[in-house]
């Protein structure tokens, strides 16, 4: 699967297949889910309509931690196998995951601004979640910190495999430590504790955006690639 | 309408938290889609002239230039 897709012919030709789908599949759940979420769902009953920052911030965290993996295993592989379209993918990753990290932190302040009285504590969630932070922003700049980008590769795909051991502190931390931010609603033992008028805008914007960010990873594979292949041509041309 | 833009108190807030994430996604969108059109023509227009000079210089029958 992985020899596969690794040859960028057949990736190139794969993408092609799965651009408008996800364009129409992101556009669609963006549109729907923020009707279903500042609209159509109920106020809570505690929080009221401060709720329905929660339509937004829980899919940035989701897509923040499931990109991060992503960015990490993307690393592994390049690192282990030296597959240069895992570089590529990895540089692909890093920009939206590192914006829906920003996203969470941000969303989540101004969600605890009014609902906990403060904007930010130290505490093991929020902490964890700005170091995740931290983690994209180092591989953003070891990436694309070289003039060559193949200089850059190694250093940042390790610091990605670094990171990765920060994924169960973020997830796990409001188990670990007595936090101000809530424990699982959603991925706990003993099932959902959301009701489903609640939970349909939150899985319908995670889908946009979950569309979304595959877009982005398949359009700036494509771009990053195009762009190499555009500098090979040039450089055939000086040549000749 | 008023009190939909309202949000109970906590329009601030809400709208703040959803405009900066909509926002987010429509210029990454926008962006990451400028960009990739705009180096296709490039690619397009280097393969062109790239084939152009080869059958120029003989090595490529000019009617039979590939399309990029």
């Amino acid at each position: 699967m992985f020899d596969y897709l690794a040859n960028p012919t057949r990736f190139m030709r794969l993408a092609d297949y799965t651009v408008w789908p996800l364009r129409l599949i992101a556009a669609a759940g963006l549109l729907i889910g923020s009707w279903l979420g500042l609209a159509s769902s109920p106020a809570d009953y505690q929080q009221g309509d401060a709720v329905r920052l929660m339509y937004v911030h829980v899919p940035s965290a989701w897509l923040a931690l499931s990109s991060y993996l992503m960015l990490g295993l993307a690393s592994l592989f390049f690192i282990v196998w030296r597959h240069p379209l895992a570089d590529i993918a990895a540089r692909a990753i890093a920009p939206a995951g590192a914006g829906f990290a920003f996203l969470t932190l941000v969303t989540g302040a101004l969600w605890g601004a009014p609902i906990w009285g403060t904007w930010w504590v130290w505490d093991g969630r929020l902490t964890s979640m700005l170091v995740l932070f931290f983690f994209f922003i180092g591989y953003l700049a070891l990436a694309n910190g070289f003039d060559r980008p193949e200089r850059g590769a190694r250093p940042a795909a390790i610091l990605a495999m670094v990171g990765v051991l920060n994924l169960p502190i973020v997830k796990f931390s409001v188990d670990w430590w007595n936090t101000l931010h809530q424990p699982a609603s959603i991925l706990r033992s003993g099932g959902m504790a959301i009701d489903s008028a609640m939970l349909w805008p939150l899985f319908t914007m995670f889908a946009g955006l979950q569309a979304f960010f595959l877009l982005m990873v398949v359009q700036r594979m494509r771009l990053l690639l195009g762009q190499a292949r555009l500098a090979r041509l040039a450089d055939q041309q000086e040549a000749s | 309408m008023a009190g939909f833009f309202a949000m109970g108190g906590y329009g601030a807030f809400v709208w703040t938290g959803w405009g900066l994430t909509l926002v987010f996604v429509l210029l990454l969108w926008l962006h990451t889609e400028t960009r990739l059109a705009k180096l296709q023509s490039q690619l397009q227009s280097q393969l062109q002239s790239q084939l152009q000079s080869q059958a120029e210089n003989g090595k490529t029958d000019a009617k039979n230039l590939p399309e990029a």
